[in-house]
């Protein structure tokens, strides 16, 4: 009987429409990555007449190493100055690093006191989330900035820590349901051997939810790695890589810098497909546990 | 031990300790005072702003005259046909169109065919999971020239079809781009989060169905779309509160050059207000805007919340 329902399945014609519609769209994507790739490593006199993947007439022109130092944009500031590619990915490193801790120690405790400490308050808070992530508010950005500059913290790198220290998102949810079906008894336990509030959180109650965490770390960092309008909008002195590439696109005129902006382009992208191949289950499984059923 | 262990439990040693409030408000406390700040006065001042005037002489903004004059001016302008924010109202309903109603259509056939473990089904979960996690700036930049250079040239050297460069040549043509993009590259958190929920969809329901002779698009329809209606139910809510914020990567493709033609609300608003020479006279109107797209979209995702939810079937599982 199980034979008769695979055979089924394996002669479906909805599988086989779907299965065509999707193997054109990852043909679609695979395509202009490799494209990317390979129009890269042309001259940059050939780019302007030939395009084509296949052809290299002038050679091939490997700029992976030298658009560390070549890749470059000039910023104004009193005095005009230049950032080069290694100091993007410095400023990429430390950016998404820390910006990445500090959003998920923000929900993650929040969700941890409003879960397990049952004062009025935490209801109200997570009430605040909720309504918060349900209500559309529509362009505050100029509020913002306005905030930022008020506070003297436009264009700082604590600034920036700042406004990613918001608890009112999905993972504040997420981190909620882990704790709620976790036993209050170990706490408990622990209270009784003397240790403090503190320790319990930080000693035993979060450790129980590590994978949780581990995954949603993760989603911050290949968001904060690849984000540029937060940083063009509050933090735009200090370039990571993918602003960097927004600068220079923009400062480009002339198609002459092409095959260097292609090469900056996949130097962003390798080292979140390198983090993608090795923690893929992490990333891609995180949001399925997340996933909504109401 | 058991006995202190009762104790404490009896004493609700969690919420009854000096030392339990002192943690929970030092634990609170930052974060609480981020959200006040980033999200409830950044929205209070959003709203005072929209009701002021900005002043030339002291570089500040005041209450001046008509309070309301930047709501006029939105009104006017919203109003007179060929506005650039008409326009980008109308843009906005488009992409969301594509993006949302067929983006989520697309995406549940897609999750449905990976949850049935058809050939090469986690192959094709990466590839949808994929420009989630790359750079949006690299892959746009990628794919314009991608179409503009490659494409275009290939076409007309091969096949002799002069397609011109959709991103460059003409105005009508960059929108359709700029949305076909936007539908190719949102399908990766929307595929896992539909075969996350399809996946717990119990199998003996859908062999009972084999046995009955559905086949998998009947399954599909009569099976799985209802039982997982209330996270389909979620994107589509979502969908249209973001109706009005979605830039559909417009900036990355343009910056802050983007034709008035082409302009969405979320790219307008953003381009008004962000980028080297804005002008801070301008934040008062852009604020308005704000509020007012706000009070539009506010009661749209309720009615619609409420409308979805009166539309779900009884189902169990």
């Amino acid at each position: 009987m199980e034979k008769t329902v695979k055979k089924k399945k394996k002669f479906s014609v909805y599988a086989l429409v779907i299965g065509i519609a999707l193997g054109i769209y990852s043909f679609v994507i695979l395509a202009i990555l490799v494209w990317g790739f390979m129009a890269s490593l042309k001259m940059q006199d050939e780019y302007f007449y030939n395009v084509m993947p296949w052809l290299y007439e002038l050679g091939i022109d490997f700029k992976y190493i030298s658009a560390l130092t070549y890749f470059e944009v000039i910023l104004d500031g009193d005095v005009p100055f230049y950032v080069y590619l290694d100091q993007m990915f410095g400023n990429s490193i430390t950016y998404s690093l820390s910006c990445a801790f500090i959003s998920t120690l923000s929900p993650l405790v929040m969700a941890y006191v409003t879960n397990k400490y049952r004062y009025k308050i935490s209801g109200v808070l997570h009430k605040i989330v909720l309504i918060v992530m349900v209500v559309p508010i529509v362009g505050t950005t100029a509020s913002t900035l306005e905030i930022v500059k008020f506070l003297g913290i436009y264009d700082t790198f604590i600034g920036s820590l700042i406004l990613k220290a918001g608890f009112t998102n999905l993972y504040f949810l997420v981190f909620y349901s882990a704790f709620q079906t976790l036993s209050w008894e170990y706490a408990e336990a622990a209270f009784v051997d003397g240790a403090s509030h503190p320790r319990v959180m930080f000693g035993i109650m979060i450790p129980l939810i590590r994978p949780i965490i581990f995954s949603v770390f993760l989603i911050f960092f290949v968001t904060y790695w690849n984000d540029y309008q937060t940083l063009y909008t509050y933090y735009p002195s200090h370039p990571t890589a993918a602003l960097g590439l927004f600068y220079f696109n923009r400062n480009t005129t002339t198609s002459s810098q092409e095959p260097m902006l292609l090469t900056g382009c996949l130097l962003v992208t390798i080292p979140v497909i390198i983090l993608f191949l090795i923690f893929r289950e992490k990333l891609m499984g995180n949001l399925s546990m997340g996933g909504i059923k109401g | 031990m058991e006995k202190k262990l009762k104790s404490y439990q009896s004493k609700n040693l969690i919420t009854g300790t000096w030392k339990a409030k002192l943690f929970y408000g030092c634990v609170i406390a930052i974060p609480v005072l981020q959200c006040t700040i980033f999200v409830f006065i950044v929205l209070l001042n959003s709203v005072f702003l929209s009701f002021k005037q900005y002043d030339y002489g002291t570089g500040e903004y005041i209450f001046k005259g008509n309070i309301f004059q930047n709501y006029k001016v939105f009104w006017s302008t919203i109003s007179s046909s060929g506005s650039s924010l008409g326009i980008a109202t109308k843009n906005s309903l488009i992409l969301w169109f594509w993006t949302s109603l067929v983006g989520i259509s697309l995406a549940l056939f897609f999750s449905f065919y990976i949850v049935k473990k058809y050939k090469g089904s986690e192959f094709f979960k990466t590839m949808l999971f994929l420009p989630t996690i790359v750079s949006t700036i690299a892959m746009s930049l990628i794919y314009r020239r991608f179409v503009d250079r490659f494409l275009s040239d290939f076409l007309e050297q091969y096949f002799g079809v002069d397609i011109g460069t959709p991103f460059y040549d003409e105005v009508k043509m960059r929108f359709v781009m700029v949305v076909l993009y936007s539908c190719l590259m949102g399908f990766g958190t929307q595929v896992l989060m539909y075969t996350g929920v399809m996946s717990r969809i119990p199998e003996s329901l859908s062999e009972y169905a084999s046995l009955d002779g559905i086949n998998a698009f009947q399954e599909f329809i009569h099976i799985t779309l209802p039982l997982i209606y209330p996270t389909i139910s979620t994107f589509l809510v979502a969908g249209i509160g973001a109706i009005f914020t979605a830039h559909g990567s417009m900036y990355d493709f343009y910056g802050p050059y983007a034709e008035s033609t082409i302009q969405t609300v979320g790219y307008f608003l953003y381009n008004r207000t962000v980028g080297d020479g804005k002008l801070l006279a301008e934040y008062p109107l852009t604020a308005a805007y704000g509020v007012a797209f706000t009070l539009i979209t506010v009661p749209t995702t309720l009615i619609a919340r409420w409308v979805l939810d009166r539309l779900s079937p009884e189902v169990e599982y």
